[in-house]
């Protein structure tokens, strides 16, 4: 009820008058009386119910009992009845006399007996107190316990007149546990008695509502005057039926009471107190406030007026007040200060006429006027010029003036010189421009750089049809000019190149340098690979053309490479790819040419990078395997060693030689891990030979100058070499060419430091000096098949490797011959001095158990001789 | 009740007299019906009080104490009155009244006990009969049933000529008893019963008509009953109301109390109501002198049918004449001086070979008792056939000799 109250002056509060301190005292003393009304209500209420509510409970409580008590003697009356029946039976009669045991009898009548359910077993007991027979109907295993105490049964052998039943309550929790006994008699001589016991559910019987406790059995009836309690005889078994109040039940229903009459008080009073506090409200508080607050308010304008025209005099920007018609009506002291003109020069003209100039923009005008003629606020920069002509740019704010009605009187204007930081914006928004220009385009020739090229490719793919077409250019000869006439003449070629990509390329194409001289040009929208190749040979009749610098003729060529998507070849993200594999394709056909990305290149493509893909898989499933190819010493003819050579077990395309994936696997930079698989593999078959008695003296292998540098292919000899198998490496003839550095000779200390032998593969197909060999002194040379194979048929190349045998035997090293093809270029070849021979005479390359039979053979057919 | 007070200033006086001092009192125990069977229970104490009386008041020289417990036809209570005797170190005989049940029940613990066991009116016949090898405790002056059955039969059939006879028993042990005695009376006679019907004991009076009923329509003229004295009551209106000419010879159950009350007296002269008795009332009649000795030491008593329940007071007096003699001879005997159990063996040994006579009020009993065993099953009997005689009821309900 209270928060009524509280909700409805809330209420008025809020709307009307706000939180005014009358009216809070008001409304607080309207709810004080309302709330004190209520209490004085509830009291009278409760001193009148409270005997009234004590009576009725009273009289609740004696029926509930008497009820209670006639339910249980209904249920008691019913087992009596069948146990005075029982009693009266013959057999039972002379069982308890102890005249005949008929128990077989007794026992057939009571099973076709009919008991209450809620009889749990029924007992028969002589004079003597002893029990002479017992039937359970319920929870029969507690039978053989005695039912009856003797004192019960004393005490019905007693009440040898009257009714004489007796009842004993063992029980009454949940349940209600009770031994019912009547006497047995013969000629009205109480001789025995026969006892039930009884069990049922407290709820089964009793009954009792909210305002009562539970019912209990007891022995004495509860004094009368008790106001809480009552009871009631259970017939005349001498036992009562007890019930007390449920005082907290009783108290709730007090507590109802008194809540439903408060509510409904509340209800009824809260009318006229409403009627009251509104009218009160109108007639007393809103005079008195209205007044109050009249007076507050004028007060409050004056302030505030005094305060706004303080700030408008001291303000730092000009503030210019106009009528409807915009002639000036007031200014502040800085529009003075700011523009030149004094108040008394303005007032009564129109601001525009003298502040604006030609150059201020028309735009800006143009909102300005539209937002005055609209009567709306508006924020516009525009150039102002003072009275001595000197512009300043100045951010204006014009506001509609209102009175209390909303009506537009006029205007205020405040001017802010921003002529500064407007110089600086401009300042600012030209070095990014600048920077912008710096970071996409190649300083020297002015063309965008790749990071432009990038970008635009970006946006081409983002926004256009997807579809591209690149020129890819790379310069021919230019390192020469660099090298020759030096990088200023490089630079001229470079710029001149630039200029013919700007006069040719239309519109929409897009030029750039994205390599020392390498350019491309991403052509417009919608032009394919036909106008790239037109565009590519245009620039190259242009740049082979010769040009002058600092007096002398310089001239270069160009390879170009096109490609487009537009072919249907390449996707955007792969035309770069495309292009420069039509580039290096113009490159191998001799330069100075153009390249279109065909059909046989994509082709090409494809495969190097399935080819790529599988030679990946194949390191992983050990598909590279090393073969061998023997090397026979030339007097014994027993195998004194071998080269090994590394094939691929294709699972598809069979046995693949090096010419068919090596070059893959350089572009992929695996060649070393491939030499380092083979190494490992040939290291462990040669040793796995040798366990089974089948010697190879030397593992010859074939390295590159650079996997010489890695420390790690020493290592891994180190680990893995075969105790009796000397381990050579075979370094082509060329590096003594190119390479005698001082780091080279290290590595070739390192080299033998591990015992490794150095054999110069392939001698005299090359340059070498005999200087260089000198240089390395290797451990053998192995001479080039193309010098060994004519031997038989020609003088020239006999003497000539009978020289090269020379030099060999001069230098204390072993002579290797390749190519050994017949027994006759095996016996010319052992005369001409060659300590080892290599060739198709003897073996081709073999799988490691095919070396294994063949090594075998050679040791049965070419024994070793023991020393005499 | 004035004869009560009677007797007991008369034992006062005798017991009071300063004989042997250092004799401890014997007591005994006399176990009888004293609430449904009043007047059998009350005659024989009066019997047995008489009879000691007229032995001298003293047994052996000791003084007697009666020690009447009630065990109301209860089976039970008896057995309780049997446990405390033999507590009792100065019990010396256990005298069992009225109804048979107790002692057929707890026979056997008597027997293995040594309860001393004398019954002056309990009929049933296997009591005096013991297992072979078992020493025989119980002693009987009264009827047995063995023989009363055949005693019936001969009175309906043989002195009273009736045409057909029908058997009305007591649905109890002794009833059947006796169905099968006379029964066996009836065939040796060569005939059947009309009809033979078992009752129970609680009968009223609805059933007794149903019963009546249908021995009218069995066709016999008399009927043998075997009742207590409320059953009988209620069977003898309806059987005469019934059939008016029918004649009634009834065992003795119906003595035990109140039956006179509930037949009138044209009833049961209607009716011809002859009641099975030992022959006290013709001894009484033929002018034994015994009984008119007996008599005299009753007040305000002249004839026996002055005596309620004669029966029990005729047997209680012979009996204690009896015991009387027997201990007389026991304490002779080097057994007397030992203990109780001593003591009774003394008397049961006494009495299976009493030296002299006992002269009783039915007759001289010379010997009362032999020595039982298998072959003399009647040795325990002191009475027979011979001493069954049938009484009739007079106007006042006393029983008079049937002439």
């Amino acid at each position: 009820m209270l928060g009524v109250v509280w909700f409805m002056s809330g209420d008025i509060k809020t709307d009307q008058v706000g939180s005014h301190p009358v009216e809070r005292r008001f409304w607080l003393l309207v709810t004080a009386v309302f709330v004190l009304a209520i209490a004085v209500c509830l009291g009278a209420v409760y001193w009148v119910s409270k005997p009234y509510l004590q009576e009725n409970q009273r009289a609740v409580l004696q029926t509930e009992v008497e009820r209670n008590a006639t339910a249980l003697r209904i249920v008691l009356l019913e087992h009596e009845q069948l146990l005075s029946y029982v009693a009266a039976n013959p057999n039972i009669v002379s069982l308890v006399v102890g005249n005949s045991n008929h128990v077989s009898e007794i026992d057939a009548y009571f099973q076709q007996l009919t008991v209450p359910a809620s009889t749990v077993r029924i007992e028969v007991h002589d004079i003597l107190r002893d029990r002479v027979f017992a039937r359970g109907y319920r929870y029969t295993e507690a039978v053989n316990q005695d039912l009856t105490d003797q004192a019960a049964i004393e005490r019905v052998l007693e009440q040898i007149d009257g009714v004489a039943t007796h009842v004993d309550v063992l029980e009454q929790d949940d349940q209600l546990r009770l031994v019912l006994s009547v006497p047995v008699r013969q000629f009205d001589y109480v001789e025995g008695t026969v006892s039930v016991e009884i069990l049922m559910p407290m709820t089964e019987i009793f009954a009792h509502t909210s305002v009562t406790e539970p019912p209990t059995i007891v022995t004495a009836p509860t004094p009368e005057d008790s106001t809480n309690a009552a009871s009631a005889p259970v017939g005349r078994t001498g036992l009562h039926i007890a019930m007390v109040a449920n005082k907290e039940s009783l108290a709730k229903v007090g507590r109802d009471l008194i809540e439903a009459v408060a509510f409904w008080i509340s209800v009824l009073l809260v009318i006229p107190f409403a009627v009251f506090g509104i009218i009160g409200r109108s007639v007393i508080v809103r005079p008195h406030l209205e007044l109050g607050r009249s007076e507050a308010l004028l007060k409050s304008q004056k302030q505030q007026l005094s305060e706004l025209a303080a700030v408008a005099r001291n303000a730092n920007e000009g503030i210019i007040v106009t009528d409807l018609n915009e002639r000036i009506l007031w200014v502040n002291p800085s529009f003075e200060s700011v523009n030149g003109y004094s108040a008394e020069e303005v007032v009564g003209r129109s601001p525009g006429s003298f502040l604006q100039g030609a150059e201020t923009s028309l735009d800006a005008r143009q909102e300005m006027r539209m937002a005055i003629d609209a009567r709306k606020p508006v924020e516009v920069e525009l150039d102002n010029f003072t009275k001595d002509g000197r512009h300043l740019r100045v951010r204006v704010s014009i506001t509609p003036l209102r009175n209390d009605d909303g009506e537009t009187y006029g205007f205020m204007a405040v001017q802010n010189d921003v002529t500064d930081a407007h110089a600086q914006r401009a300042a600012l928004i030209e070095a990014n421009r600048k920077i912008e220009q710096q970071a996409l385009h190649d300083p020297l020739t002015g063309l965008p750089n790749r990071r432009a090229l990038d970008q635009l490719l970006e946006e081409r793919n983002a926004q256009g049809d997807g579809h591209l077409t690149l020129v890819r250019i790379d310069l021919d000869h230019f390192k020469y000019v660099n090298d020759t006439m030096g990088h200023a003449a490089g630079d001229h070629v470079l710029e001149v190149v630039a200029k013919i990509l700007r006069d040719e390329t239309k519109s929409g194409d897009l030029p750039a340098r994205v390599g020392g001289d390498e350019f491309l040009v991403l052509l417009r929208s919608g032009a394919g690979s036909e106008a790239g190749c037109q565009l590519a040979q245009r620039l190259l009749t242009r740049i082979k053309e010769p040009t002058i610098f600092e007096n002398k003729t310089v001239q270069v060529g160009a390879s170009f490479g096109v490609a487009s998507t537009l072919d249907g070849l390449v996707d955007a993200s792969d035309i770069l790819v495309g292009a420069d594999a039509a580039l290096y394709s113009a490159k191998d056909s001799g330069r100075n040419a153009v390249k279109l990305y065909s059909p046989e290149l994509h082709r090409d493509a494809v495969e190097k990078r399935s080819l790529a893909a599988e030679i990946r898989l194949a390191m992983t499933n050990g598909e590279f395997v090393p073969y061998y190819q023997p090397q026979i010493e030339a007097g014994s003819r027993r195998v004194s060693g071998v080269e090994t050579l590394v094939r691929w077990q294709h699972p598809s395309r069979g046995l693949l030689f090096p010419a068919e994936f090596l070059h893959v696997a350089q572009q992929l930079l695996v060649l070393d891990d491939i030499d380092e698989i083979v190494l490992r593999q040939a290291m462990e078959d040669i040793d796995a030979a040798a366990v089974k008695g089948l010697h190879v003296p030397k593992l010859s292998f074939n390295i590159t100058a650079h996997r010489l540098k890695s420390a790690r292919v020493v290592e891994l000899v180190k680990a893995k070499r075969p105790s009796q198998t000397t381990i050579a490496f075979e370094i082509l003839e060329s590096v003594l060419l190119d390479d005698q550095t001082t780091e080279f000779k290290f590595q070739l200390d390192r080299l033998r430091d591990a015992g490794i032998a150095v054999e110069i593969d392939d001698f005299g197909s090359g340059h070498a000096s005999i200087i260089g060999l000198m240089e390395v002194r290797p451990d053998a040379m192995k001479i080039d098949q193309r010098l060994i194979m004519p031997i038989t048929g020609s003088r020239v190349h006999e003497n000539l490797v009978r020289s090269l045998v020379s030099i060999a035997r001069s230098m204390d090293i072993d002579v290797v011959a390749e190519g050994v093809e017949t027994e006759e270029h095996a016996v010319l070849l052992e005369e001409i001095g060659v300590t080892h021979l290599q060739g198709y005479h003897f073996s081709k390359a073999l799988p490691i158990d095919e070396l294994q039979v063949f090594v075998q053979d050679r040791q049965e057919t070419y024994p070793v001789r023991s020393r005499a | 009740m004035s004869l009560r007070v009677v007797l007991i200033l008369l034992l006062v006086g005798v017991f009071c007299v300063p004989t042997r001092a250092e004799e401890p009192a014997l007591r005994l125990y006399i176990d009888a019906d004293y609430s449904i069977a009043k007047r059998g229970a009350e005659a024989i104490e009066l019997g047995i009080r008489t009879g000691l009386a007229a032995a001298g008041g003293r047994l052996a020289g000791h003084e007697v104490e009666i020690v009447p417990l009630n065990h109301r036809a209860n089976a039970k209570r008896s057995f309780r009155h049997m446990q405390k005797f033999l507590k009792d170190d100065r019990a010396l005989a256990f005298i069992g009244g009225v109804h048979s049940p107790p002692y057929l029940t707890h026979r056997d613990f008597i027997h293995d006990n040594g309860i001393l066991l004398m019954l002056p009116w309990s009929a049933a016949g296997p009591i005096t009969r013991a297992k072979p090898g078992q020493e025989n405790w119980v002693y009987r002056v009264s009827v047995d049933d063995s023989k009363s059955g055949d005693f019936l039969i001969s009175q309906a059939l043989d002195r009273s000529e009736c045409n057909g006879v029908a058997l009305l028993l007591l649905d109890s042990g002794w009833g059947r008893a006796n169905k099968r005695t006379m029964n066996a009376a009836l065939e040796r006679r060569g005939q059947e019963a009309s009809a033979t019907i078992m009752f129970d004991g609680t009968i009223g009076q609805t059933e007794a008509r149903d019963i009546a009923d249908e021995i009218a329509q069995s066709g016999a003229d008399c009927v043998i009953m075997l009742a207590t004295a409320i059953s009988g009551g209620h069977l003898v209106n309806a059987l005469h109301a019934s059939q008016p000419s029918i004649r009634i010879f009834s065992h003795w159950g119906i003595l035990s109390g109140g039956f006179s009350d509930m037949v009138p007296h044209d009833t049961r002269q209607s009716a011809q109501v002859v009641v099975l008795q030992t022959c006290a009332l013709r001894m009484e009649a033929q002018g034994s002198p015994e009984v008119a000795r007996a008599l005299s030491f009753l007040d305000d008593v002249t004839q026996l049918a002055d005596v309620q329940a004669p029966t029990g007071f005729v047997h209680g007096y012979d009996l204690a004449q009896i015991l009387a003699a027997a201990v007389e001879q026991a304490a002779r005997s080097p057994q007397w001086s030992g203990s109780i159990t001593d003591k009774r063996q003394a008397v049961r040994q006494a009495l299976d070979n009493l030296e002299t006579p006992v002269v009783g009020m039915l007759k001289t009993y010379n010997p009362p008792f032999r020595e039982y065993s298998s072959d003399v099953p009647d040795a325990h009997e002191s009475l027979g056939a011979d001493d069954f005689c049938m009484a009739s009821f007079d106007a006042r309900g006393r029983l008079v000799h049937e002439r």
